[in-house]
């Protein structure tokens, strides 16, 4: 009943008491995101008894109603529930979190305000994907940015102020003007509340944003504003510079948390609001977001195969990864968006265990440049070869989670459109070029900047790494554990919302 | 079903764990296949739903044990379990044996599910695994640059395949997904008795590739109703799925022009060699092309694609062999020939509309003698610690197993009767001029082949005089050769014996349907319904194929026979082509060229773009606007009575908008 | 009763007067002394309004009567300032406190 606000409580008491805790922080930044991991897996098992378009564990709270100028009445709620796009990015965020906070465990540099943030992000983060509330949503959208902002601001390395600074205008401007539309919406649509879906009707699939309200050619100005919002954040083309330099500065947890989940914040906000709510206006921006999508893609990857610092490399192939996602998103079929939910679970996964990797290759070998060391595999065995299982599950390799979610995206974008499936698998190619190429001059070869004093991983390392390893793992060989979940959603019912290739079946 | 086997054991145990997990395995594949040849019904379990998509797409793990599934898994799992065993004294004093045999037995388990996979997307899971291991194998000299850059290689070029075979499934997706209903492919599937090809499950794509000609029955006429695919555009959309199905193996098959990785990847150890070009990574290309042949039989112009890169890559590959002096290159390129000769005769009995066999057949006898050279390779390399070819020479005396092992495996390859080469080799010879009679098209391809099986004798030859004929050795460590003990005796001799008899297997009862279509030519005799007859025209090509490779052979004798060691003279006029050949036709510095100049070129100019001009736009609306701020700061001098006169001086205007150009404005917009 | 027009021209010649005060003088307390000035054009603007408001309505004098309890605390905290100011610069020429700006 009151499930997830238990969870919520959880998060933010957690991330709360974890400031205060001193030298106990670690322990209770732990518990917390234990907790919340317990909690999304108890909702992983229990979430499938119920009518598939249903929310599940809904809860709405009436809090205050505005008059409107027009004599109807706006009302906030805070209004909960979780759907099958959601219920993944739950559970990625408290793995992550979880992985972040064992791999942070000898954090020495003020331990219970690093602690406290990483707490804060996660609760933050679990609140964005829960919250089906334009207020709430936003709050909590805004929440998660803070942390990050501080996270990559002081911990981070030397051109910290420079990145952080720029990811927080970035990510800022595009919130701002996310909120700006998402009112906007909210007020030519003459929605009577803030909840963005109608519960009393879900369970037929129809929510109650009537987007006939609002003209085409103005949901195409708004639909271009929201893309943008969330866009950003995604990264896409051309406004995704804030994310290498962000993810260079950050530490290690932020990039693990940034990479992984933030971005798919931006996937979300996209699958969740953005193109169910303006059908008219990505039918009429269709052709943007594709052109958007496919330079992001093939930028990415050419930028991955000129970096020299691993940190950069494995940004750069987040921003082709995600450029992905984004063309799934855009094909918006029940496959695609499937896939693009899969592949975002999959990238969280994968992209936080590499930048887990180039954190632990900075602090054994002393730089990430790539060209500077070699045969790193004669000193440390364990990090080479989960180097190369990141590495090989980011190219896509099959029995590794990537593939199931890169072949679906794939089949979706031949099935769309054709031959134009090209790009993305040249960007394939590439991909596997740079991350083979990376491990070629790291991992193999004769020893060069291996100190002998280096070590191996030390073990909280080796143990959050090897959490992530086996999840990879385990959904590469059983993706289904994760893909039965994805169409437990409203939005591909939605024949209301008239994008193509949604209706399927139902009138 | 069968097979998890990869682990990680320790120590030097670990060899003999992966002898003992191999050998299982051979029996229980050894045991399926024979459970296949003799139940009348394929087994066919397609249980596991993998996962599901919402568009009614359903991907599913089954296992699959087909006709040719069965033959494969008697040759993965008969070399493999040889290799593992003569891998324990071969390796033995090499560092890091716990991942070797880990690796090689995932190389086997991927090779063993590729061969069992009942669909495609289980094709590609498994098909990718054994890309992995070779990638491993190759690289697992990881200390030497060359071998770390020879896995880079492997891997990526076999990528490129890939990508291409992703299209081709892609297509089938939406070539099949529209016929689950089509009665003509409802009735087809029923051929079999009991194979289970629900079509409410999936597609029906997932069946169509693994179905084949019944039988026992000469009507070879695929299933597929060819009426439901005609029409000009799916006949377009169709060749290029065979083309780019065709991609996919020649990626992995090492077919011009995906063919470079396959010499440098003899950077792995002998034992991965063998394994490689004989049982596991390139059979699968070929093996692809065979469970896909039914659907190029609807394509004629992607078949007759498939025989021209095959007949062409025979010869091209037989040009390179003749120059290289490594032993190991020799054999490669002599499996890039080989493969050639088995995706031709796919790509011609596709043409024809027949059953895959006569490439089947020249696969199954090529694993045992191309495994035998490997290993005899490997047996004078663990002798000598050299792989050239000229610091060998003489070594029959010391080395009379592996010698005459050898000798029956270059007798093999060069296709000299009574060893299975011959037999193979005249049956896809046969089959391709069949195909050349009816379409000339093809005729300058199969006489590339007919060249390429001269060369074939030659450089299978030339190799194998250098190394051991003569009265003595050209190098020190050749005067102190000796034989390996029987660990790596015992599979010489055994594949030796196979070599031999492989030949003669189609004709023992009640397994010739492993090899469905083969009924061209064994030495003049053509299988028919009827039994079997002779045809006086199969056996003047196999007399002529047979005149060119004792020519081969005589050439090489003359050359290289006896201890002589034949150069070039520095004027001749085949110094130049013999340059070409020797840099591999420049190959390599093309695609080096390709992928460091321009892809790499146009990656940094990318980064350049992305640092300066997007970075360095934000950077300059950063700039303008703290130009900006900075003359605004300008405005606040401090002085109280400025700030007092400019608001003075505000409201003034203010007073002026309001009175005069609030008015002003209502007339001008009509209100 | 006195003529509006009357009324407001007084309103407008003290406002003149302020003005003019508060952008030529440089002494702090000058300047308060001639912002009341201002201060006061604007009550007398509003009680004349309200006398002549043909509803009669009340809302003139009681803005008048706030706007004198807001003069008297500008004046209070104004006078506070010059206090201060003079402590710290030791004058109360406006023209030598100038530091606050960046």
């Amino acid at each position: 009943m009151y499930d997830l606000s238990i969870l919520l409580l959880i998060a933010f008491a957690g991330a709360a008491i974890t400031f205060f805790a001193g030298a106990k922080a670690r322990w209770v930044a732990l518990v917390t995101s234990v907790g919340t991991l317990a909690m999304s897996m108890w909702f992983l098992g229990t979430f499938l008894n119920g009518n598939p378009l249903d929310y599940r564990f809904v809860e709405s709270y009436h809090w205050l109603t505005f008059a409107t100028t027009n004599g109807g009445s706006l009302a906030v709620n805070y209004t909960v529930g979780i759907d099958g796009i959601s219920l993944p990015f739950l559970f990625l965020s408290a793995i992550l979190s979880v992985a972040t906070v064992i791999y942070h465990w000898e954090e020495r540099k003020d331990a219970a305000g690093f602690f406290g943030l990483v707490a804060l992000t996660n609760a933050g983060l679990l609140g964005v994907f829960v919250s089906l509330d334009v207020l709430l949503f936003f709050v909590f959208w805004e929440i998660v940015l803070i942390p990050m902002f501080f996270l990559i601001g002081h911990w981070g390395g030397p051109r910290r102020h420079y990145a952080s600074l720029k990811f927080f205008v970035y990510t800022h401007v595009a919130s701002v003007v996310m909120l700006v539309s998402l009112l906007a919406v909210v007020f030519l649509g003459q929605w009577p509340s803030l909840d963005f879906v109608n519960l009393a009707n879900n369970s037929q699939g129809v929510a109650n944003l009537d987007a006939a309200n609002i003209l085409p050619a103005t949901q195409v100005v708004l639909f271009g504003a929201l893309f943008f919002g969330f866009g950003v954040k995604l990264p896409m083309v051309p406004f995704h510079t804030w994310l290498p330099d962000a993810h260079v500065e950050a530490p290690t947890g932020g990039s693990v948390l940034l990479a992984g989940m933030l971005l798919k914040m931006g996937g979300y906000g996209l699958i969740r609001l953005a193109f169910p709510l303006l059908p008219a206006g990505h039918v009429g921006l269709e052709p943007v977001v594709l052109v958007i999508a496919f330079a992001s893609i093939v930028w990415g990857a050419f930028l991955s195969l000129s970096q020299r610092d691993m940190k950069r490399l494995v940004a750069y192939s987040s921003i082709n990864h995600m450029g992905i996602v984004l063309l799934a998103i855009a094909l918006w079929t029940q496959l695609s968006v499937t896939a693009a939910v899969l592949l975002m679970f999959a990238h969280g996964l994968v992209s936080g265990l590499l930048f887990m990797l180039s954190g632990s290759v900075h602090h054994t070998f002393g730089t990430r440049d790539i060209p500077s060391i070699s045969g790193m595999n004669s000193r440390t065995p364990a990090l080479t070869t989960i180097l190369m299982i990141g590495s090989l599950a980011s190219l896509g390799l099959p029995a590794l989670v990537s593939f199931p979610a890169e072949f679906s995206a794939l089949l979706a974008t031949w099935e769309a459109l054709g031959w134009w499936i090209i790009l993305p698998l040249l960007a394939l190619v590439i991909t596997a070029a740079f991350y083979l190429w990376m491990i070629q001059r790291m991992a193999f070869g004769p020893p060069r900047g291996v100190p002998d004093t280096a070590h191996d991983l030390p073990t909280h390392e080796l143990l959050a790494m090897v959490l992530l390893v086996s999840l990879i793992v385990l959904y590469g060989i059983l993706p289904f554990l994760i893909v039965t979940y994805i169409p437990h959603t409203a939005i591909f019912v939605g024949c209301h919302y008239g994008g193509p290739g949604v209706c399927p079946t139902s009138p | 079903m069968v097979l998890g086997l990869g682990g990680r054991f320790l120590g030097k145990a670990s060899g003999w764990i992966a002898v003992a997990a191999e050998g299982l395995a051979l029996l229980a594949g050894v045991w399926i296949a024979l459970t296949e040849a003799s139940a009348s019904t394929v087994y066919h379990d397609r249980s596991f739903v993998w996962f599901s998509l919402p568009d009614g797409t359903n991907l599913v793990m089954g296992t699959l044990v087909s006709p040719l599934g069965a033959l494969m898994l008697i040759v993965v799992n008969v070399v493999g379990f040889l290799v593992v065993l003569y891998s324990i004294e071969y390796m033995g004093h090499e560092e890091g044996l716990p991942r070797y045999y880990a690796e090689l037995m995932l190389f086997l388990t991927a090779m063993n599910g590729v061969v069992l996979a009942d669909n495609y997307v289980e094709f590609i899971l498994f098909w990718e695994l054994v890309g992995l291991c070779s990638y491993l194998l190759i690289g697992f000299f990881w200390k030497r640059p060359s071998a770390a850059s020879a896995a880079k290689k492997a891997f990526l070029v076999t990528r490129v395949g890939d990508v291409m075979f992703f299209v081709g499934v892609f297509i089938f997706f939406t070539a099949f997904a529209t016929q689950t209903v089509n009665p003509a492919f409802a009735s087809s599937v029923s051929v079999y008795p009991g194979a289970s090809c629900p079509g409410h499950l999936t597609p029906t794509w997932a069946c169509s590739g693994f179905v084949f000609a019944p039988p026992n029955t000469d009507s070879n006429v695929p299933f597929l109703a060819a009426s439901a695919l005609s029409g000009a555009a799916n006949q377009t959309l169709m060749t290029l799925g065979g083309i780019m199905i065709l991609g996919g193996a020649a990626g992995k098959s090492a077919q011009f022009p995906l063919h470079t990785w396959l010499p440098d990847a003899m950077e792995g150890p002998t034992t991965v060699s063998a394994l490689i070009h004989a049982a596991t990574m390139v059979a699968a290309g070929v093996f692809l092309l065979a469970i896909t042949s039914m659907y190029l039989g609807f394509t004629p112009d992607a078949a007759l694609v498939i025989l021209g890169i095959g007949g062409f890559t025979a010869l091209f590959a037989g040009t390179m062999g003749l120059v290289a002096n490594d032993i190991k290159r020799v054999i490669a390129y002599s499996t890039m020939s080989q493969l050639g000769y088995m995706t031709m005769a796919v790509g011609a009995a596709s043409f024809l509309v027949v059953g895959p066999g006569a490439g089947m057949y020249h696969l199954f006898t090529h694993a045992f003698f191309k495994a035998l050279l490997f290993l005899s390779a490997g047996s004078v390399i663990h002798a000598l610690n050299t792989q050239d070819l000229f610091e060998m020479g003489g070594l029959l005396k010391a080395m009379p197993v592996t010698g005459y092992t050898m000798l029956i495996g270059a007798l093999a390859l060069s296709g000299v009767p009574p060893f299975s080469g011959f037999f193979s080799k005249d049956a896809l010879l046969s089959l391709t001029w069949t195909a050349a009679q009816k379409d000339p098209v093809a005729l300058p391809f199969f006489l590339m082949a007919a060249t390429g099986v001269f060369l074939t004798a030659l450089y299978t030859f030339r190799l194998w005089f250098l190394t051991f004929s003569g009265s003595k050795g050209r190098s020190e460590a050749a005067h102190h050769a000796h034989e390996p003990s029987w660990i790596m005796r015992a599979p010489l001799v055994t594949l030796a014996a196979l070599s031999v008899v492989a030949g003669f297997f189609p004709l023992i009862g009640g397994f010739n349907h492993w090899l469905p279509g083969l009924s061209y030519g064994i030495f003049g005799f053509t299988q028919t319904s009827k039994g079997w007859v002779f045809a006086a025209a199969d056996l003047e090509l196999a007399i002529a194929s047979l005149a060119l490779a004792f020519a081969g052979i005589a050439v090489a004798f003359a050359l290289w026979g006896n201890g002589r060691v034949f150069h070039l003279a520095d004027d001749s006029v085949w110094k130049a082509p013999q340059k070409v050949l020797v840099r591999k036709y420049y190959f390599d510095e093309a695609y080096d060229g390709l992928a460091h100049g321009v892809i790499l070129g146009a990656a940094r100019v990318f980064d350049w773009v992305d640092r300066y001009v997007i970075d360095g736009t934000i950077h300059g609306f950063e700039q303008v606007f703290s130009m900006a701020s900075l003359r605004a700061r300008r405005a606040q001098t401090g002085l109280v009575s400025s700030y007092a006169m400019w608001i003075v001086f505000g409201l003034v205007l203010l007073l002026i908008f309001v009175l005069y150009g609030i008015p002003y404005l209502g007339t001008l917009w009509g209100g | 009763m006195i003529p509006l027009d009357e009324l407001l021209g007084f309103s407008g010649v003290l406002f003149a007067i302020g003005i003019f005060g508060v952008l030529t003088r440089r002494n702090f307390i000058l300047l308060l002394v001639s912002i009341e000035i201002i201060m006061n054009a604007a009550i007398l603007n509003f009680i004349a309004f309200a006398a002549y408001s043909p509803s009669g309505s009340p809302s003139g004098q009681s803005i008048a009567v706030i706007l004198i309890g807001l003069a008297a605390t500008e004046i209070a905290v104004g006078l506070a300032i010059v206090l201060a100011l003079n402590r710290i610069i030791g004058s109360v020429n406006v023209a030598q406190a100038m530091e606050l700006k960046l």
